[in-house]
């Protein structure tokens, strides 16, 4: 519920602060906001990624907490970590791009990855939407211009 | 440091080399309201693989609060034959095409050790990971190639949320059709017994002795404050692990590259990794010159303009030069086959 109020906000003002609690602690909350920034720094749409499947609303604690209580040690990591993935090539044109920036891509995911994981370091209950796309901005040049497309395509994808 | 070594050599008499059955947690205690604040999940587990190994012929080993260099010397180990991890874990979730919430397996220190698993002693018969959800993991690292040098290797694992002592109990039951047998005793509970069969299998498994065609690599890491372990690593694949390093020092390593994994130069991109599973604070690594010791080539740091290095818990050096033609390689024996001598 939490998760699908963060998108609202962000859709309603992008002045307020994104972040909140949550992304302190949520790495997958923090790459989500991170993603969405990237999705709109250009072209593009606010993402649904905040929709999808995680623990990031916390659906994962209830059984965390109702394990412990009764004296079961779940071995559960409740959080996760967004990254990038390899895509392949013969989907490029599923997601509006073309062949030669997909294998640009696949050979850079790791870079793609570590570029992720500074501009989610860098979000905290305080960043606004335009702050995370100014993020992004810093660090396009640090990469491919086609594995910055490619990285906005997949941050924009509609669900 | 929490981490107390707990070495039970018990029914060893017979057999003063038999196999060693390891078990390796790392998780920390919740608070539970009818435990004292000193009881400890190591407790209970620990007692669960004394009791069903106990008769077994296999030397019981058992450590907690387990780091990554443990896990990694443990998981090379010549003289384990089946090895069960504890700790939390959780699986890949795709979110959309090329966008994923990925794996981990967490450790107490908070790192995600599963790349860990990816490279395993030939010896080894039984590897568990006793763990939420973990099953697609470990069995995506067998489908896909990644214990081809150990056939008869078992994995096991859970599809599910998971109870650390239902789980230990489970694999342990899992492991006897690697191991020997599984009888239950009524009353007493259930017990694993090796067969002479097995202990002799393992004892004559001559897999140590592949040898592999490798490009050497020579690394020298300078630490200008105390860095952690760092694993060296090709496409998630672990070469080698670095030790901590104080502040001030500077080491020099060698490590080996398979020739097998390389296919372009993008493929000898070298990360450092912390594997920290999440950190929003810089994790500093070290100062790294990698230089390959019988072809040329170079590698940089994927940094910003004035030096940093990009990533948090991890650093990448970009390769700049040709393949190493297989004349560059030289045969390795990879594994040890004994740490007894």
């Amino acid at each position: 519920m939490s998760v699908a109020l963060l998108s609202l906000i962000l859709t309603q003002t992008s002045q307020a602060a994104i972040g909140g609690m949550t992304a302190l602690f949520n790495p997958v909350i923090g790459g989500k906001i991170a993603l969405t920034g990237l999705a709109t720094a250009g072209a593009g749409t606010i993402g649904s990624l905040f929709y999808r499947g995680s623990c990031g609303s916390g659906e994962c604690l209830a059984p965390l907490f109702f394990g412990v209580s009764i004296g079961l040690i779940l071995l559960d990591e409740a959080n996760g970590k967004i990254e990038f993935t390899k895509i392949d090539p013969a989907s490029a044109h599923e997601l509006g791009l073309k062949k030669f920036e997909v294998l640009i891509f696949n050979s850079e995911v790791e870079e793609a990855n570590l570029v992720l994981s500074e501009v989610i370091s860098q979000i905290n209950e305080s960043t606004t939407h335009e702050d995370v796309t100014e993020i992004w901005s810093e660090y396009e040049s640090i990469l491919s211009p086609e594995s910055f497309n490619v990285m906005k395509a997949l941050a924009s994808k509609k669900q | 440091m929490k981490n107390i070594a707990i070495l039970f050599t018990l029914f060893v008499s017979f057999n003063a080399l038999a196999a060693r059955v390891v078990l390796l947690s790392s998780l920390d205690t919740p608070k539970i309201w009818y435990h004292s604040k000193d009881w400890e999940i190591e407790e209970p587990l620990e007692k669960i693989f004394l009791k069903h190994f106990k008769k077994s012929g296999y030397e019981i080993v058992i450590k907690e609060k387990v780091d990554q260099e443990t896990l990694w010397k443990e998981l090379h180990n010549p003289e384990n034959i089946a090895l069960f991890w504890v700790s939390h874990a959780k699986e890949q979730t795709q979110l959309t095409d090329g966008i994923s919430n990925d794996a981990a397996v967490v450790d107490y220190y908070g790192n995600d050790v599963k790349d860990l698993f990816k490279n395993v002693h030939p010896n080894m018969k039984f590897l568990s990971l006793v763990g939420c959800n973990a099953e697609s993991l470990i069995n995506n690292y067998k489908s896909s190639g990644e214990y081809s040098n150990n056939p008869n290797l078992r994995v096991h694992s859970f599809d599910k949320k998971i109870d650390a002592r239902k789980g230990l109990r489970k694999s342990i039951k899992a492991s006897a059709k690697s191991l020997g047998f599984y009888k239950n005793t009524f009353g007493k509970g259930g017990q694993i017994y090796s067969t002479p069969e097995v202990q002799n299998s393992f004892s004559s498994n001559i897999a140590c002795l592949a040898k592999e065609e490798v490009f050497e690599i020579s690394i020298e890491r300078y630490t200008n404050q105390a860095g952690p372990s760092v694993a060296l690593k090709i496409n998630s694949k672990i070469l080698t692990m670095l030790p901590k390093s104080a502040a001030g020092e500077l080491n020099n390593y060698k490590f080996f590259v398979p020739s097998s994994l390389i296919k372009s130069p993008s493929d000898l991109k070298i990360t450092i990794d912390s594997n920290q599973f999440y950190s929003s604070e810089r994790i500093e690594l070290g100062e790294f010159t990698i230089t390959p010791v019988n072809f040329l080539g170079k590698w940089k740091l994927f940094a910003k303009k004035d030096g940093t290095p990009i990533g948090i818990t991890k650093n990448l050096l970009r390769y700049s030069g040709e393949i190493p033609s297989q004349d560059m390689a030289t045969e390795k024996q990879i594994y040890q086959c004994s740490t007894r001598n």
